[in-house]
């Protein structure tokens, strides 16, 4: 069992440099895989339980399906989100290389004021100063291919309350399953609050620190 | 950064030192430049703190183009941490460093330089007026070590060899060689591990006809002082760290 500590997620900086926030949105989402774990753990319980209560619970295995397949499908979107965040946070440490760069370049060239050669330096600086814009659009592009993933995970965690509510009503014609179903239906529904929390977190931290 | 000709024969080798804007808490750097026609060489161009200043007295000799090597005596980050922004002023140089650091070394940010690696037995680099010498000096006190030796010049790059911990703004060279005995004491017997690394590089390195010993902390060494120094040396003791602390710790 995971405990996500809520206390932790709120308490890293609103605005950090973009190459940290990304790679702490990538540690943020491994807690996710756990609870996506949960998810499809949960759905191998619902399976075993409907099986036992045969007839009595025709009518929730095809849920029972559909948990299993959207567990999967958020652990897969998870591996990918995780590439993404990582490539992007590879991305804006080049772009903060480049920006260091820049600087120093630059005091370099005032440091040799009216040099023959401080020319060559300016030059350098614009050269630099082209590749940090570049890598800055780069960091964007994928920064957005990131936020896109965030909203598919959190479509699917909101796939995820209909189900729960469909489960509660099917546990009810499952009689002495009934109980067991709704523990079901209950993991399912606060695995995928715990999943939205935290999304929307990522996005917020990603959107302050584009910004 | 102030800087000094310490030879000029028809090539020229440059030492930039004693930095005034430098932050304070880190240690002072001797950082080389060779400047023969076209072709400059950087010798251990120092750490990320003092880029700038290093690369605004570069530029006054030579176009950061025109810098076609850059030697790293061993990996320390005041020796090479700057590698990140040499790699993007002089993205065609070679950069030349033991082969036993490249993976570590690369951390530093190495995209677009040439890595090197030197051999533990050595190697060289020509120019047009000298062909330079990397000897091996393993162990004093990193574990893949070079110094860099200009027969021409008779000059020896020595890096952490002949150092001195000093306040900022000492002279260039040693004065009073038996007055700057207290000032290297500690930093030999403290950072140099091995009395048998040492007095095997003492051997090779007394065979060489130096007039300069140039360090990489502290001041220079030349003309008897040089010999003074290996005279020193090979009677200290290195690698008190293991017997002070088996001390402390009985």
């Amino acid at each position: 069992m995971v405990h996500v500590c809520q206390k932790s997620m709120n308490t890293y900086p609103q605005e950090q440099a973009f190459f940290v926030s990304s790679s702490v949105v990538a540690g943020r989402l491994l807690t996710v895989m756990q609870i996506a774990k949960e998810i499809s753990l949960a759905a191998k319980n619902a399976k075993a339980i409907a099986e036992r209560a045969g007839e009595k619970a025709n009518s929730f295995k095809p849920i029972t399906d559909f948990i299993d397949e959207m567990g999967r499908e958020t652990i897969k979107l998870l591996e990918e989100i995780n590439d993404q965040a990582l490539s992007v946070s590879r991305s804006a440490v080049e772009e903060l290389r480049c920006s260091d760069a820049c600087d120093k370049f630059a005091q370099a060239a005032e440091l040799l004021g009216d040099h023959k050669r401080a020319n060559s330096l300016h030059e350098q600086v614009e050269h630099i100063k082209r590749d940090a814009q570049s890598q800055q659009k780069e960091v964007r592009k994928q920064a957005n291919v990131l936020l896109d993933l965030l909203e598919q995970i959190w479509s699917c965690m909101r796939a995820s309350g209909v189900i729960s509510t469909r489960s509660r009503v099917e546990a009810v014609s499952a009689n002495e399953y009934q109980d067991s179903l709704n523990v079901v239906a209950e993991t399912i529904e606060k695995a995928s609050e715990r999943i939205k929390a935290i999304i929307r977190d990522c996005e917020r931290t990603i959107h302050l620190s584009l910004n | 950064m102030k800087e000094t000709i310490i030879y000029d024969e028809g090539y020229q080798w440059i030492m930039f030192g004693r930095d005034p804007e430098k932050p304070e808490g880190i240690i002072d750097t001797n950082q080389f430049m060779i400047k023969d026609g076209s072709r400059s060489v950087l010798l251990d161009p120092g750490g990320v703190e003092i880029f700038s200043s290093m690369l605004a007295c570069v530029t006054r000799h030579a176009d950061p183009s025109e810098i076609t090597d850059i030697f790293a005596s061993h990996q320390d980050p005041d020796i090479i941490s700057s590698l990140g922004l040499w790699d993007k002023a002089t993205p065609h140089a070679k950069l030349h460093a033991p082969w036993l650091w490249e993976g570590f070394i690369r951390h530093f940010g190495c995209n677009n330089i040439q890595y090197c690696g030197i051999a533990d037995e050595g190697g060289e680099i020509e120019l047009s007026h000298t062909r330079l010498q990397f000897i091996p000096a393993h162990y004093l006190h990193s574990s893949g070590n070079f110094n860099i030796y200009d027969p021409k010049a008779k000059i020896l790059m020595s890096g952490d060899i002949g150092a001195a911990l000093e306040p900022a703004g000492a002279p260039m060279f040693v004065e009073d060689f038996d007055e700057h005995i207290q000032k290297m004491t500690l930093f030999h017997q403290r950072w140099m591990p091995s009395n048998r690394a040492k007095n095997d590089w003492v051997r090779r390195v007394r065979k060489l006809d130096i007039d300069i010993m140039a360090p990489q902390h502290g001041r220079l060494f030349k003309g008897n002082d040089v010999k003074r120094f290996l005279d020193w040396f090979e009677a200290l003791e290195v690698g008190t760290g293991v017997k002070d602390s088996a001390r402390s710790y009985a």
